[in-house]
């Protein structure tokens, strides 16, 4: 007996994550407004863990919407930061801090804005 | 500030012993959490671990995260790994330059480090020496898939260079220059190579403003491309008559401060190309003759005659006549009354589409602004500028018959706080008022209004009035503490996300006569969205 049912699997996206992402996707199906703002606002506030598999998970799934929210508030984090600032905040190791990267010298002066 | 003392101390003993010891791996744990909180502004949670590997996301997940930054932060991340630089410089589709002579030897680096841009701008300052050819080829060479180019006082830039960048960028789609030195020869190499090119802004090139018998410019390849054009102070513009002509495509032109005769040019402009949608004229010798010209372009919506002190009433009256879609009409008479009631009448009768007008410096009376507010139904922007005859009579009526206006601008008028009241009664659709230079309104008439009006927005300007504030004259728009501004806007407006356009457009940023054709400009061009899209 073949099953009516077609199964899925995302070997990239956990349990938690899927449910997250199914809860965006039930609150947005009739349209933005302020409501779903609302929803926004509180959905991405979550820890950094939860966001990258949020994004992961809205790029394989190809979800724009839900994509540009979570991308636009990772890069709210790096908003106003310097380097090394950033480096603290995703704990990204100095071993592959960029000082001496050699085309890094020669943009600064030339760049207007 | 102590904490925060203590956090910056940190990060550059950090730094101080990076510089000492490259294997030194993270700082110890808790100290690390507690920064890390610092700076993202969350709870220390000890059961909760906040950090992510960011190294998980994909090189497309991160450039697409890079979009949401400005250039400057940009640029910061830029410097905070390996990986980053280069996923930072892939994705970079827009760069500004510096366009100093000394640019060229930083070429070959900048864009093998930046090679995918698309979006350049190459800006010089009027005092040093710019680019020259050499140097924008050798950056064509490297920047085959650019569709757009600005340039600012390149002075150095010749025909040749032009030339041979034009070759080299056919997917070009707009150019933008400003202040450069370069010819027809030049301009014609562009629109003969630049196939796709959709729009064309030329500001003071002196190239063609020298010879008596300048060499004509267009159509080329770029003529059935063509949407806009634009140019701005240039003695022979009418050397790219042939350009205009051929663009049988062309959506938008604007002509502004340019010499000669152009009512002629028109009329085989508009014989050519009939699909003109918007037209902005400002300083040109245009009579009503050109004026009838432009009434051919039957589907003009947006309509700019500002200081053509040639157009009189009959003149606009056959634009108004032919073109029934008209929605955004702005004059500019001058002060020389050859534009008043009449010819609004005539704009009243034939254009119920109109949506935004603009009046400065134009005698209208509650004779043509009654007509005006009963026939156009659709009237949603109103702007009043330096008339003598717009008093309390023009406001009552605007107030009583006006039914959708929802934004009203009055600037240099006699009106007075009768006019206020009126407006209290009246134009059950209106969200803003804006009040300036007017002497018979005090703040006391404005705040009546606020008062009796709770939704309503209304911004009174006194700064020219007679006051006792010593430094109030002269003071620009642009210093938002100008104390002279009382300023209450409603809830709905007043909340802190508020984007930059609509806060500028809040305080009347630009002065002088451009104030009020300006401030619509913000008012109707603002659009939503933070992230840009490349």
């Amino acid at each position: 007996m073949i099953a009516d049912e077609i199964v899925l699997s995302f070997p990239n996206i956990t349990r938690v994550t899927m449910s997250k992402v199914l809860e965006y996707c039930n609150i947005h199906g009739a349209g933005a407004d302020d409501e779903t703002r609302a929803f926004d606002e509180q959905f991405v506030d979550v820890d950094q863990k939860t966001l990258f598999d949020l994004v992961l998970a809205a790029h394989d799934l190809k979800i724009k919407m839900l994509y540009d929210i979570v991308g636009e508030r990772t890069g709210d984090m790096m908003k106003g930061k310097t380097p090394e600032e950033i480096r603290i905040i995703f704990n990204i190791g100095e071993n592959s801090c960029v000082d001496d990267h050699p085309l890094q010298k020669e943009l600064n002066p030339w760049a207007f804005e | 500030m102590g904490q925060s003392q203590s956090i910056k101390a940190r990060v550059a003993n950090r730094r101080r012993d990076n510089v000492v010891d490259h294997n030194y791996r993270s700082m110890p744990a808790e100290d690390s959490k507690e920064l890390r909180s610092f700076l993202t502004e969350k709870e220390v949670d000890d059961e909760e671990c906040d950090s992510g590997d960011i190294s998980i996301l994909p090189d497309a997940c991160l450039a697409c995260i890079f979009q949401f930054l400005g250039s400057v932060d940009r640029k910061q991340c830029s410097l905070v790994c390996r990986r980053w630089i280069e996923i930072e410089g892939q994705s970079r589709h827009r760069l500004t330059l510096n366009a100093q002579s000394e640019l060229i030897s930083a070429v070959p680096s900048l864009f093998s480090r930046f090679d995918s841009v698309t979006k350049l701008s190459l800006k010089c300052d009027r005092r040093s020496v710019s680019i020259d050819d050499d140097g924008l080829v050798l950056i064509s060479q490297r920047c085959r898939n650019l569709t757009r180019l600005k340039l600012r006082s390149c002075r150095q830039l010749t025909d040749l260079g032009m030339a041979s960048f034009a070759k080299n960028c056919k997917g070009l789609k707009r150019l933008s220059c400003g202040s450069c030195t370069f010819g027809a020869k030049g301009m014609n190499a562009v629109v003969d190579n630049c196939s796709s090119l959709e729009e064309l802004s030329v500001k003071r090139l002196r190239g063609i403003s020298n010879g008596v018998a300048a060499e004509p410019i267009g159509p080329g390849l770029a003529a059935l491309s063509l949407k806009f054009i634009c140019l701005k102070d240039l003695y022979n513009a009418q050397c790219f008559g042939p350009l205009i002509m051929g663009s049988k495509n062309l959506r938008t032109l604007k002509l502004f401060r340019c010499s000669g005769d152009w009512d002629r040019l028109l009329e085989l402009v508009t014989d050519h190309v009939d699909g003109l949608v918007e037209v902005h004229l400002e300083r040109l010798q245009i009579s009503d003759a050109g004026l009838a010209a432009l009434s051919h372009c039957q589907n003009l919506e947006i309509l700019h005659i500002l200081k053509t002190s040639d157009c009189s009433n009959s003149g606009l009256i056959s634009v108004a006549e032919n073109c029934k879609l008209l929605r955004k009409l702005h004059i500019d008479g001058w002060k020389t009354n050859r534009i008043n009631d009449e010819g609004l009448i005539g704009v009243s009768k034939y254009c119920p589409n109109l949506q935004e007008l603009v009046l400065i410096g134009v005698n209208s009376t509650r004779v043509s602004l009654e007509l005006l507010a009963t026939n156009c139904q659709k009237l949603e922007r109103l702007a009043l500028c330096g008339s003598e005859t717009v008093g309390d009579a023009e406001i009552s009526c605007i107030a009583d018959k006006c039914t959708a206006l929802k934004k009203l601008c009055i600037k240099g008028c006699p009106v007075s706080d009768h006019g206020m009241e009126a407006l209290a009664g009246g134009c059950p659709n209106l969200v803003k008022v804006k009040v300036k230079k007017c002497r018979g309104v005090t703040g006391d008439g404005a705040s009546w209004l606020r008062a009796s009006r709770e939704t309503l927005a209304v911004n009174l300007d006194t700064t020219e009035v007679e006051s006792q504030d010593a430094g109030s004259d002269g003071v620009q728009d642009e210093n938002p503490a100008a104390a002279n501004q009382i300023e209450v806007t409603s809830n709905a407006a007043s909340s802190s996300t508020s984007r930059s356009t609509s806060f500028k457009a809040r305080l009347g940023l630009i002065a002088g006569r451009n104030f009020v054709s300006c401030t619509f400009r913000k008012w109707s061009s603002f659009s939503g969205g933070g992230s840009r899209c490349h």
